[in-house]
């Protein structure tokens, strides 16, 4: 390539003269990618389509039951004022303990006198023996590891550090270092998936959930670590994922491939494959989560047999206006160039949106 | 959970969204180590490769924000959280990768 030619120009050079020229042919291939983008649109809506979609349901409709305006905003702030509740509980319980253990002892406003400069990784492993050896040796190896915890579901004893195997399963990387991570097996009784987050006696505030088959480099895992003591109450992780609402099946999609992430840009959960958390929220999950949500099963849905079918009105072009929800109002915006190329969808947002953002004060 | 084996982890991004209702961060981690972990990890069983997987994680948000939210206060138009499908504490926010700001 010449210096100081961009990519598109060399690219652009490279096409023959007689296709530059806006002739038939260059008008068939217009018209063919432009199908193409159409089709996309068709099997995976987009972002645009997808806030049409997660609006309202008039009556009449399949998932009548939901209604625009009622998005559970009462009943998510009295489950957080629960929660904060169960935190705020539990934290006076080991200030209550630890005073009474050493009355003398100044009281501290961060209430456990937790590690904060470090991590714990979370290993979650279940029968995968190899991938569980490799993954202790690389997190022994990263910095900022105060301990190890491994979660030992299986029926089988933990190996413990007088195996004759023990250097497989307690690798010793770097002897020279002080800070060295310790290797902690915990056996639990059940197989339960749940057993992950059933961790006691967490001696840092964040908390590395990482499953064996994940070995994140040790750098991503340093810049991990900084992101999350600047958000310090959300998971900070690297595996994102959506929900959208689809009426037209009564209950959320789960986004999850490259692809689609990409074409809805937007993402509200992220995996506890690989995330920071507090390490108080363990015990949240523990201790809160109800109990016929640990045993749930698949719900009846009001009329399974529809799928999602796209309708003709999908492949008209509409404004490049997308609505970025900030909780649960949607503030219009002018979308990026990246967007305005895959609007070919019309959404219903003068029907069911408008009501919703005019409410909020954005203006 | 235990009767699906599965979405523990939406369960407990349903819970942290709904303590501090922000959205989630996403740290990128290098193209290369993502091709190359999907490149090794081909062939590794586990619960995410079945066929109707990912269907199953759409049923469990949908049911997990009912049973979360089923018994909490009502709105001032009456309505009861977690009895309206498509209620979720869940926050969406703009697929960005985090960045550290320079001061």
């Amino acid at each position: 390539m010449a210096k100081g030619v961009g990519v598109f120009d060399f690219a652009w050079r490279r096409v023959p003269m007689r296709w530059r020229l806006p002739g038939r042919r260059t008008r068939r291939v217009t018209a063919a990618l432009l199908l193409v983008v159409v089709l996309l649109n068709q099997v995976t809506p987009g972002a645009w389509h997808s806030r049409s979609a997660r609006g309202s349901s008039g009556p009449g409709e399949i998932c009548a039951e939901h209604e625009p305006g009622s998005r559970g905003d009462a009943a998510t702030a009295s489950l957080r004022a629960r929660l904060i509740a169960v935190l705020e509980e539990r934290s006076r319980d080991v200030d209550g303990a630890s005073e009474a253990s050493n009355p003398t002892a100044p009281t501290n406003n961060s209430p456990q006198r937790l590690d904060d400069t470090k991590f714990t990784v979370v290993l979650n492993t279940f029968q995968r023996r190899d991938l569980l050896k490799k993954a202790v040796a690389h997190y022994a190896r990263c910095g900022d590891v105060a301990e190890i915890r491994v979660v030992w579901s299986e029926q089988v004893p933990a190996p413990t550090e007088n195996d004759a195997d023990a250097r497989l399963y307690f690798p010793n990387p770097t002897a020279k270092r002080s800070d060295r991570p310790k290797i902690k097996y915990d056996p639990h009784p059940t197989t339960s998936i749940q057993n992950r987050f059933d961790v006691k006696g967490v001696t840092t505030t964040a908390v590395f959930n990482i499953d064996d088959d994940v070995r994140m480099p040790c750098a991503s895992l340093a810049a991990g670590f900084r992101a999350w003591r600047r958000n310090r109450n959300v998971l900070v992780g690297y595996f994102p994922r959506l929900h959208v609402w689809r009426k037209e099946m009564c209950q959320h999609q789960y986004v999850w491939d490259t692809f689609s992430m990409w074409r809805h840009g937007e993402m509200s959960i992220v995996l506890t494959k690989a995330a920071f958390m507090k390490s108080e929220y363990l015990r949240l999950y523990t201790e809160r989560l109800p109990d016929d949500a640990r045993k749930v099963r698949i719900a009846r849905f009001p009329n399974p047999d529809t799928v999602y079918s796209p309708s003709l009105s999908a492949l008209l072009v509409t404004l490049p206006v997308t609505f970025t929800s900030t909780g649960n109002c949607y503030k219009p915006t002018l979308t990026d160039s990246r967007l305005t190329l895959f609007f070919f969808t019309i959404s219903t947002w003068t029907r069911g949106r408008t009501a919703k953002t005019w409410r909020c004060n954005f203006w | 959970m235990d009767a699906r084996k599965n979405c523990e982890d939406v369960a407990m991004q349903l819970l942290v969204t709904a303590v501090s209702r922000e959205p989630p961060v996403w740290v990128k981690q290098p193209t290369w180590h993502f091709v190359y972990a999907k490149l090794i990890n081909i062939g590794v069983a586990g619960i995410s490769k079945g066929a109707n997987h990912h269907d199953l994680r759409g049923k469990c948000v949908t049911d997990l924000s009912r049973i979360l939210l089923n018994g909490q206060d009502a709105d001032e138009d009456g309505n009861v959280g977690g009895e309206k499908f498509g209620d979720t504490p869940l926050i969406a926010s703009r697929l960005k990768p985090w960045r550290d700001k320079k001061y």
